[in-house]
């Protein structure tokens, strides 16, 4: 082109006029290249050097931060991570005694509001509900995800989804992993409905009291003088409870409640007006993947206002339990708040509100 | 006179020397390719050979295609600009100037206009930036003496343009400044502020340090970014496939790969794990189409619904389809959720329905 025929024909020397100033002498002393420009084109030149400058770092720092700030991983990444990808069913343990909560009847096939929201976490993570297997689990095994097949074989499962209690200590365990609770409840008691009322748990001084083993309401009732006795199962504190061989029963509401309701006007449930509220989370042990999709799915339950999952779990199994324990706070009948969890979503997924807990 | 002619010859004999240079330009993308396909069998040649036999031309291209849309406006471009910029600070010529001088301006609109579809919108002042440069350095060299157009194009049009594009990207910067995302916030703000800064030339004693460091910078890694994007792209569809113990059975696996070939009696299928499996069509149950992950973006600006990160082609495009996820892609057999209400009769046990799927090539 001509241009650059132009520039590559003349000597270096002359130059189309820019400016009519200082033609021949040249104040920088560099013959192949001479500035005979006055001072304010300089300082504009030496400006854009700056210019350029800026724009390189601002490249760089763009390009570097691109590369290596990935950000949070995606929701499928994730089921690789937690490696669902592949898994024929989805092993979940749950209590199989628990009216209301988890119950399993006489064909095998469990019902209950900690199946329900078992069958939606399982949902959410890829697995329909014929790729769900339940298996029971007792309450020390919960920490260990040990739960007992048909043929009474200990199998670990993926999730456990059993009345699991969030406490600083179990919270301290490394193999255990805890969601966002799913439910909040409270200790209540159940005595025979000829006991007096009970207010505290010092009025159980002297009778017999079963509980369940390791569980969060152990440590109230040993501190309180009564004769503690911890069973593996509630049915067989319940069982007691009627046979007179306990006087009182004392673990979560939301347990008990089904039996009291159940037992038609044997059982009397009282409110002890304890401050503790009992947090109930889902356990994913070491695998925090998995951890993170379970958070996942309780954070879509939660803030999508179309989700009703929850609420309709709530309304099935322990809303028809409240009219038979007046008095008692047996449930909170909204899903606890949780925080979005970190992974990075489609943009219309992040539509979801976050209303901040 | 002699001196002219010297030069002339010098000039001249170097343009004939360089045009075998191209005649290596296609032999880029015919290399991306065979990497991309021994990427794909993992680095084995039986596997390689494999795909080379059967996989598609067309297929491959698309990827390539795709890649350098985006990649040829950043090329003239910076061409357009370094070139100029070299040429104006220092009087002499380079081999950028010279390759730059080829490129005729409806070519630099083009890519301009192409850059504009196909760019991401976080990139898109970098593009104003670079075609104010190019407008700039280009009017300086062809009309120097123009002190009025020269202060018109490189010093207002680049101001009043920036002072525009900020204003227009309030909404996204200030999401990009509450949510920290620094690289975000650089590319929307940094292009529009610096414009007026890269319309003339520089330094001489700066330019030759600034353009060659630049030149083989870029020369570096356009195509190592564009190998590196290519290779990573999908040149297979992935299908998910349940397959039976025995013929007209229950599907009791299901495997996620990439179908290469079927015949009558074969098909021939690329697990994701790198081993390739012939299985015979009497033993497949059914077969479905899986999404790839897909590109889900890093950040969350948006600027009026449109994300940081779509292209204005992406974004005009209808938006694609959020379908629940098949057990199958997942590695499960299907369930009854799962199969379509045709893929229901086959799999459910009908033998004339499946015999005769098998059968069919």
């Amino acid at each position: 082109m001509e241009l650059g025929k132009r520039f590559g024909r003349q000597p270096q020397r002359v130059r189309p006029g820019t400016e009519p100033a200082a033609p021949s002498p040249e104040p920088m002393p560099e013959p192949p290249a001479p500035e005979a420009e006055p001072p304010p084109r300089r300082r504009g030149d030496w400006l854009r050097l700056y210019g350029w400058l800026a724009a390189i770092l601002a490249a760089v720092l763009v390009g570097g931060w691109i590369l290596f700030a990935a950000g949070p991983p995606t929701e499928a990444e994730l089921r690789e991570q937690a490696r669902l990808t592949g898994k024929k069913k989805l092993l979940i343990g749950v209590k199989d005694d628990t009216p209301g909560i988890a119950l399993r009847d006489k064909t095998g096939a469990f019902s209950g509001f900690d199946i329900d929201i078992a069958y939606m976490i399982a949902g959410e993570l890829g697995f329909r509900p014929e790729q769900v297997e339940f298996l029971s689990i007792e309450t020390e095994d919960r920490a260990r995800r040990q739960a007992t097949d048909a043929d009474g074989n200990f199998v670990t499962v993926d999730l456990v989804v059993a009345t699991f209690s969030i406490t600083p200590g179990r919270l301290q365990d490394p193999s255990v992993g805890f969601s966002s609770p799913y439910l909040f409840t409270e200790q209540s008691v159940v005595t025979r409905a000829d006991h007096p009322r009970v207010t505290s748990l010092g009025q159980l001084t002297g009778e017999k009291v079963c509980t369940l083993g390791t569980s969060t309401s152990e440590g109230p009732l040993a501190e309180s003088g009564a004769k503690v006795t911890a069973e593996n199962k509630i049915s067989a504190c319940f069982e007691g409870l009627e046979g007179h061989l306990y006087d009182a029963v004392s673990t979560d509401a939301a347990i008990m409640a089904g039996f009291v309701a159940r037992s038609g006007g044997k059982f009397r449930h009282h409110d002890i007006g304890l401050e503790k509220t009992e947090m109930w989370g889902v356990n994913a042990g070491t695998n925090t993947s998995l951890r993170t999709l379970v958070e996942l799915a309780l954070y879509r339950s939660y803030a999508d206002p179309q989700n009703r999952t929850w609420e309709e779990a709530y309304d099935r199994h322990i809303r028809p339990l409240l009219v038979a324990n007046p008095g008692v706070n047996v449930a909170q009948s909204t899903q606890p708040c949780l925080k979005a969890p970190q992974v990075r979503r489609w943009p219309w997924e992040r539509a979801l509100s976050d209303d901040g807990c | 006179m002699a001196a002219e002619a010297g030069n002339t010859g010098r000039g001249r004999a170097p343009q004939r020397n360089q045009e075998w240079v191209l005649t290596l330009l296609p032999a880029f993308p015919l290399v991306l390719l065979v990497m991309r396909l021994w990427y794909a069998s993992r680095q084995d040649t039986q596997t390689l050979l494999l795909l080379v036999q059967y996989v598609s031309p067309l297929g491959l291209l698309t990827t390539v295609l795709l890649t350098l849309v985006w990649v040829l406006p950043a090329v003239v471009l910076a061409g357009r600009v370094l070139g100029p910029l070299y040429r104006l600070s220092t009087r002499r010529s380079v081999w950028v100037a010279r390759a730059a001088d080829r490129v005729p301006d409806w070519v630099v609109a083009v890519a301009v206009g192409v850059g504009l579809l196909g760019w991401q919108l976080r990139f898109l002042p970098t593009l104003l930036m670079l075609t104010l440069a190019v407008a700039g350095l280009t009017l300086r060299e062809r009309r120097p003496l123009d002190r009025t157009g020269i202060r018109a194009v490189c010093l207002v049009l680049p101001v009043v343009s920036g002072v525009l594009v900020l204003l227009a990207l309030r909404p996204a910067i200030t999401q990009a400044l509450e949510q920290a995302d620094v690289s975000t916030l650089i590319l929307l703000t940094a292009p529009p502020v610096l414009a007026p800064l890269v319309t003339g030339p520089v330094p001489a004693r700066a330019a030759p340090l600034v353009v060659h460091g630049l030149t083989w910078t870029l020369a570096v890694l356009f195509p190592l970014v564009a190998g590196a994007v290519v290779l990573r792209s999908p040149i297979l569809p992935l299908t998910a496939v349940e397959i039976a113990a025995e013929p007209d059975g229950e599907a009791v696996q299901v495997t996620v790969g990439y179908v290469i070939a079927s015949d009558d009696r074969l098909v021939t299928i690329l697990e994701r794990s790198g081993a390739v499996r012939f299985v015979r069509n009497d033993l497949l149950v059914s077969q479905v189409l899986c999404p790839e992950p897909g590109a889900v973006p890093h950040t969350t600006v948006h600027l009026h619904q449109w994300n940081v990160e779509q292209s204005a082609l992406s974004w005009l495009a209808p938006a694609p389809v959020a379908i629940p996820l098949d057990s199958r892609c997942e590695g499960r057999p299907a369930t009854p959720d799962d199969l379509t209400h045709d893929e229901a009769a086959v799999s459910a046990g009908a033998p004339e329905g499946r015999a005769q799927g098998g059968r069919r090539p």
